[in-house]
């Protein structure tokens, strides 16, 4: 009789071959793997020792080369990932932008280096995400996402070497590394002396007596102005370089979005500050956000601006 | 059999593996419909009846994909038979397409053996030299 460890032998011995006859079409691939089970168990019944059973499979041949072999007759060429998934991986993760992003999920359908249930989740993981950022305002749902698919794809590709997994996921590790880097050198954090701080993740304050002095500080250093600081973050994500100038009557403090990442809003999409927007010259007055000047000028309240009493130091 | 080959003449064996090698793999799958073109036979039935013909198959496992091939093609049809012991079996056997298919092989076949069988009656005795 086989003992536990043959049978142990036996399912990893199945479990490979699956793998191996991935490329198979679906019904081909069911049924040699049926009949192979099958002529395991008729086998058994002969059976003796697990030597026996090994004997067996060793007959059966080794996964590798049923495969191959069942390629040959399909006709099927055993296709190894390159060039193609690498670009199409790159481009989902790097494209910033629709057309490429579209360019490199159809590249990820025409390639026969996944399986057409990876490619669905790869392709709807971030359109399951859109509607989530629109309901729920998850824009970091989106992010991940975005991130998440083509990290999906890169580790589901079949018949990849080491090198292409590599050259899909570094560019990956590197901008990671570079963004942890550049939001340490630009003080992302609270503790960070360099008058930068990114609240809730979009927002940083600048403080001033007027546009011409205005200075990036902590936003926890600036005391809130009447009623508090208005809230952005409904609006943050989807109009993007947002500018909200709110007052105390001591200082002016600007709530803004980090730059390069949205490119265009209306101003008219920013709440306004207690007491209402207040009028600024016309020359500094614009109504929309294009590029990195001019931004959005308003100064909420209605009393003058002053220079603050204790001024928080960059 | 191996002893005394220098190392050429070990490449130069397996060379001819691996064109053996093909030629079963093209005679196979017409071994494989004749044994199923009298009587139905389900796939490990099959494989056991290959077993009597020496050096037809070395990779059984082989035969499932070249069934499954064959069915595709429409050169053999299964059908379901309860079994007397376990699950019910598929049964194979050949459609009119694969028996044609089969007799213009045993034609050329057996034209190519003879001509092959021929040629190589040519030779002079083999001279094994020093």
């Amino acid at each position: 009789m086989a003992t536990q460890e043959a049978d142990d032998i036996t399912r990893r011995y199945l479990k490979r071959l699956e793998k191996e006859l991935g490329d198979l079409p679906a019904v081909s691939r069911n049924e040699v793997l049926d009949e192979i089970r099958e002529h395991i168990a008729d086998s058994r019944a002969a059976v003796q020792s697990d030597a026996d059973m090994l004997a067996v499979l060793n007959r059966l041949g080794d996964p590798k080369s049923i495969a191959d072999d069942a390629r040959e007759r399909f006709e099927l060429k055993s296709y190894r990932a390159g060039t193609i998934e690498i670009a199409a991986i790159i481009l989902l993760l790097f494209s910033f932008s629709i057309v490429g992003y579209i360019v490199g999920l159809v590249l990820v359908w025409r390639s026969p280096a996944w399986r057409r249930l990876d490619k669905l989740i790869g392709t709807l993981t971030p359109v399951v995400a859109v509607p989530a950022v629109w309901i729920a305002g998850a824009h970091l749902f989106l992010l991940v996402a975005l991130i998440v698919a083509p990290v999906y794809l890169a580790v589901r590709m079949r018949n990849r070497s080491r090198a292409v997994l590599l050259f899909s996921l570094v560019p990956l590790g590197l901008v990671v590394v570079a963004s942890v880097g550049l939001t340490v050198i630009t003080g992302g954090g609270i503790s960070s002396g360099n008058s930068y701080m990114v609240v809730n993740g979009q927002h940083v304050c600048w403080v001033g007596t007027s546009t011409a002095n205005e200075k990036e500080v902590p936003c926890n250093s600036v005391p809130p102005p009447n009623g508090g600081w208005n809230d952005l973050e409904k609006h943050s994500f989807t109009t993007g370089y947002d500018y909200a100038i709110a007052a105390n009557g001591q200082h002016r403090c600007t709530v803004d979005t980090p730059k390069g990442i949205f490119q265009q809003t209306s101003c008219s999409f920013i709440p306004a500050p207690p007491g209402g927007w207040q009028a600024v010259a016309a020359s500094q007055q614009s109504t929309n956000c294009v590029g990195d000047e001019p931004h959005c000028l308003f100064v909420a309240t209605a009393s003058p601006v002053v220079p603050p009493t204790t001024y928080p130091t960059p | 059999m191996k002893t005394g080959r220098d190392v050429s003449a070990a490449d130069d064996v397996v060379g001819n593996e691996a064109m053996v090698a093909q030629m079963r793999k093209g005679a196979l799958e017409y071994c494989v419909m004749a044994l199923i073109s009298d009587d139905e036979r389900y796939g490990f039935e099959l494989v056991q009846k290959l077993r009597d013909f020496d050096g037809v198959v070395t990779t059984e496992g082989t035969i499932y994909p070249l069934l499954s091939r064959l069915r595709k093609d429409g050169r053999v049809e299964t059908s379901w038979r309860e079994s007397p012991s376990g699950p019910p079996r598929r049964y194979y056997h050949l459609t009119d397409k694969g028996r044609e298919s089969l007799e213009r092989f045993a034609v050329e076949w057996e034209r190519f053996r003879d001509a092959v069988d021929a040629v190589l009656n040519e030779r002079r005795p083999v001279n094994n030299g020093s």
